[in-house]
């Protein structure tokens, strides 16, 4: 019987690196061919919803970071506020005026009331961030939600194993959406916390709507 | 030295790459230039088709509202009479309403090509989208006359051509493709004898200077790398007296511009903070829409190993001239960095010089194997796979959770996504929004919209006001108001003032009755950023377009 010899002991460091980079091409043009959408959608029809529900879990383990960090962030603010208090210091607070100039993002960092601002300012940025994705999920989970609705009760002749994973996407979109409740009232509570700072202690005052949940 | 000499090969006929085209029989001089001409009729196409098919979204309208008053008053003002052109609470003007905070460039020439073809969107977009062929003639040009190298510059123009996000900016009534021209403009003469000849000189100081005028962002972070690159790899070919002196230059035509635009007031809102999320980005977004990862890696291989084994770097003038290109945009994004803003659109100048380096290691690629050089072609002109897929491998692809598998963050292909955007497009929500005021309201009413007042204050007759300006000041209350549902904060973090009137508006009045638009509220509208540019609408409609009108008893009559 005739032996099978592979080719890899006949080749020149030369031709290794040729067939690589070949292959290395080549592996990207199909991956590319698979990934297509329209490809996608004719070999693995409901894979849609998997990717975005799998982008949105991706996106809640940022939101809980940042959610974390903004605590942190609330945590050292208080003590600040806390030591300058004990030292009979000026008080610290936001200045709530519309300043002429547009901020600087660093301030003067050798006075204290400035790094209480550029903290602030840190913390701000912070939820925002967190309150700008958690809005876009939940405009994107509603929208998701509404589609699979609407496609399984016009879908009659679907067959009852396409219309089980439409059932089984709805409920990881149910699933998600409660987390992402949670994650909002978290987020309700510290932005709270933070107008609060502001404040210098005192109760929010409704300068700026500070969070505001999707309706 | 010639291509030959450079690489080696004596030859007692001195060959230069300058091709004497009287001297050239016609028929050879058709087939020199016929592959290029083809390129640029594909660019032509490319760039000018449908040129009007979306209207001006909020950072180009902000252009062509400034250049309408410029055509009125002479400067651009940012109030008419009527309406307040701002996005940055009210800090971009004087006392006088004169437009202080960005170059007057890209103002000037819009002004001009309304003057000549009409307050129209396609004049507006004409002289930019011209500037982004000539981008794709210069690339060309720029490799053929230094290096004689016929498939390198060809595969470099055609990569421009067919790089869908630089003609997404290309076709923008904004500095892109001027910032890039210039840039282009400045490298040729950079090339060129300016140490002895008075023309590239004067080039280089005009196309220096110009950019200060198209962008000063631009022109610091490029001027800034190219001096270091150039210093590092061409110090010889530098003298001191005529480098200064054309230094002084530029500095004097710069000086006016630094007096005159509000950069000292910018410049307080750098932030050494933000380093590391701009460096992120910038190298994300560079990785992902304008050099795939694997080349990147390769060149530092390449060179690396070069370093590594002190073999010392090619001296061939071509791979110089790349290394000098990767130094110019490596030096461009470190010092963007510190810039407040991390946005993309400052990179679009480095297009071209992305797209000779690429041209470069396509033809390297086709000389080592023709199968992967053809298979790596394919690839660059036709997809973005390169770009997206080893990302995605590697964990780190930026994709917003606002994506579409439609978009430039997905793998796919570009151009069949930018021909379908051109040949069919749909009404964004700039254009809905256009449509219905234009149908709806009456002469004499006023318009609170929480972000795109630019484009209805452009091509409505209607007072706008809201958006991302600054303090609101209203008697009355007004006719109309368009609330978004992407919610925009100001640098302070704050909700914007537009945004807080009509929630109150709302909260505490019934006088406002809603009429949905059977439209999608899109977040921009015909914003260029690959990162966010939508060529067909989304797959699922998240927020329709929701305007609110008050109610006719209590509504004031004009």
């Amino acid at each position: 019987m005739k032996k099978i010899r592979l080719p890899g002991r006949n080749l020149s460091p030369s031709q290794w690196g040729k067939l690589l980079l070949a292959s290395g091409l080549l592996l990207v043009f199909v991956q590319g061919v698979l990934q297509l959408h329209e490809v996608q959608n004719f070999f693995f029809p409901g894979r849609y919803y998997a990717l975005k529900l799998n982008l949105i879990r991706k996106e809640y383990s940022k939101i809980d970071g940042g959610l974390s960090s903004l605590q942190a962030q609330l945590g050292r603010l208080t003590r600040l506020q806390e030591q300058q208090a004990r030292h009979n210091l000026f008080p610290l607070r936001l200045s709530l005026s519309n300043s002429s100039s547009p901020p600087s993002a660093d301030g003067d960092r050798f006075n204290p009331d400035s790094s209480w601002q550029s903290m602030f300012h840190a913390a701000q940025k912070k939820r925002v961030y967190v309150a700008r994705k958690l809005h876009y999920i939940d405009l994107i989970q509603k929208a998701m939600h509404r589609d699979l609705e609407a496609q399984l009760s016009g879908n009659g002749s679907a067959s009852p194993t396409k219309k089980a994973g439409m059932e089984k996407t709805l409920q990881q979109i149910r699933g998600s959406q409660a987390l992402g409740r949670t994650f909002h009232d978290n987020l309700k509570n510290l932005s709270e916390k933070l107008e609060k700072l502001a404040e210098g202690g005192a109760s929010p005052k409704a300068r700026n709507v500070p969070y505001n949940r999707a309706k | 030295m010639s291509f030959l000499q450079a690489n080696g090969i004596e030859t007692p006929y001195l060959i230069l790459p300058k091709i004497n085209i009287m001297a050239e029989p016609c028929n050879r001089v058709y087939s020199s230039y016929f592959p290029i001409l083809l390129i640029l009729a594909l660019g032509a196409f490319l760039l000018l088709f449908h040129l009007d098919h979306r209207p001006f979204w909020q950072d180009e309208a902000e252009t062509a509202c400034l250049a309408k008053n410029v055509l009125k008053y002479g400067v651009p003002l940012a109030y008419d009479g009527v309406n307040m052109i701002s996005q940055e609470q009210g800090h971009e003007y004087d006392e006088n309403f004169l437009w202080r905070w960005s170059p007057w460039l890209q103002i000037y020439v819009t002004a001009a090509a309304f003057r000549l073809g009409g307050l129209t969107t396609f004049a507006g977009r004409l002289p930019f989208a011209i500037l982004g062929l000539m981008c794709i003639f210069l690339v060309y040009q720029l490799v053929r006359h230094n290096f004689g190298d016929r498939a390198w510059a060809l595969w470099a123009a055609a990569l421009l051509t067919c790089c869908v996000p630089f003609l997404l900016y290309a076709r923008q009534c904004r500095y892109y493709s001027l910032g890039a021209f210039l840039t282009l403009a400045s490298l040729y003469a950079f090339r060129e004898k300016w140490q002895s000849k008075m023309f590239p000189a004067l080039l280089l100081c005009f196309s220096l200077g110009l950019l200060f005028y198209a962008n000063y962002l631009l022109f610091l972070s490029f001027t800034g790398a190219a001096l270091l690159a150039a210093g590092l790899l061409y110090s010889s070919e530098m003298p001191l007296a005529r480098s200064l002196k054309l230094i002084m230059a530029v500095g004097i035509i710069i000086l006016p511009g630094l007096f005159l635009f509000s950069i000292q007031q910018q410049a307080a809102m750098v932030s050494l903070g933000a380093i590391l999320a701009n460096l992120e980005n910038y190298f994300g977004d560079f990785f992902q829409f304008m050099f795939p990862l694997p080349l990147g890696f390769f060149l530092l291989w390449r060179w690396g190993r070069l370093l590594w084994t002190r073999s010392g770097l090619s001296e061939a003038p071509q791979e110089k001239f790349i290394l000098f290109l990767s130094l110019v945009v490596l030096g461009n994004i470190l010092i963007l960095t510190p810039a407040p803003q991390g946005e993309f659109r400052y990179l679009v100048h480095l297009y071209p010089l992305c797209a000779i380096v690429l041209g470069w290691i396509v033809c390297r690629a086709w000389r080592y194997q023709k199968f992967s050089g053809v298979l790596l072609a394919m690839l660059l002109l036709g997809t973005n796979w390169l770009y997206v897929l080893p990302m995605d491998w590697l964990g780190i692809i930026s994709r917003p959770v606002h994506n579409d598998p439609h978009m430039l963050i997905y793998p796919n292909l570009p151009l069949k996504l930018y021909i379908s955007e051109l040949s069919s497009p749909y009404p964004d929500v700039n254009q809905n929004l256009i449509r219905f005021f234009q149908t709806h309201a009456r002469p004499g009413e006023t318009i609170l919209t929480a972000y795109g007042d630019l484009p209805l204050q452009f091509y409505t007759p209607y007072r706008v006001f809201g958006g991302l300006g600054g303090p609101i000041v209203e008697t009355q209350p007004p006719d109309w108001l368009v609330p978004r549902w992407y919610t925009r904060w100001n640098r302070q973090y704050d909700l914007n003032e537009s945004e807080v009137l009509i929630r109150q508006l709302l909260a505490h009045s019934t006088d406002y009755r809603p009429i949905i638009l059977p439209a999608e509220d899109e977040i921009f509208g015909n914003q260029p950023d690959p990162f966010f540019h939508r060529f067909i609408p989304p797959i699922e409609s998240i927020a329709p377009l929701i305007v609110y009108e008050k109610n006719p008893p209590t509504r004031q009559k004009p």
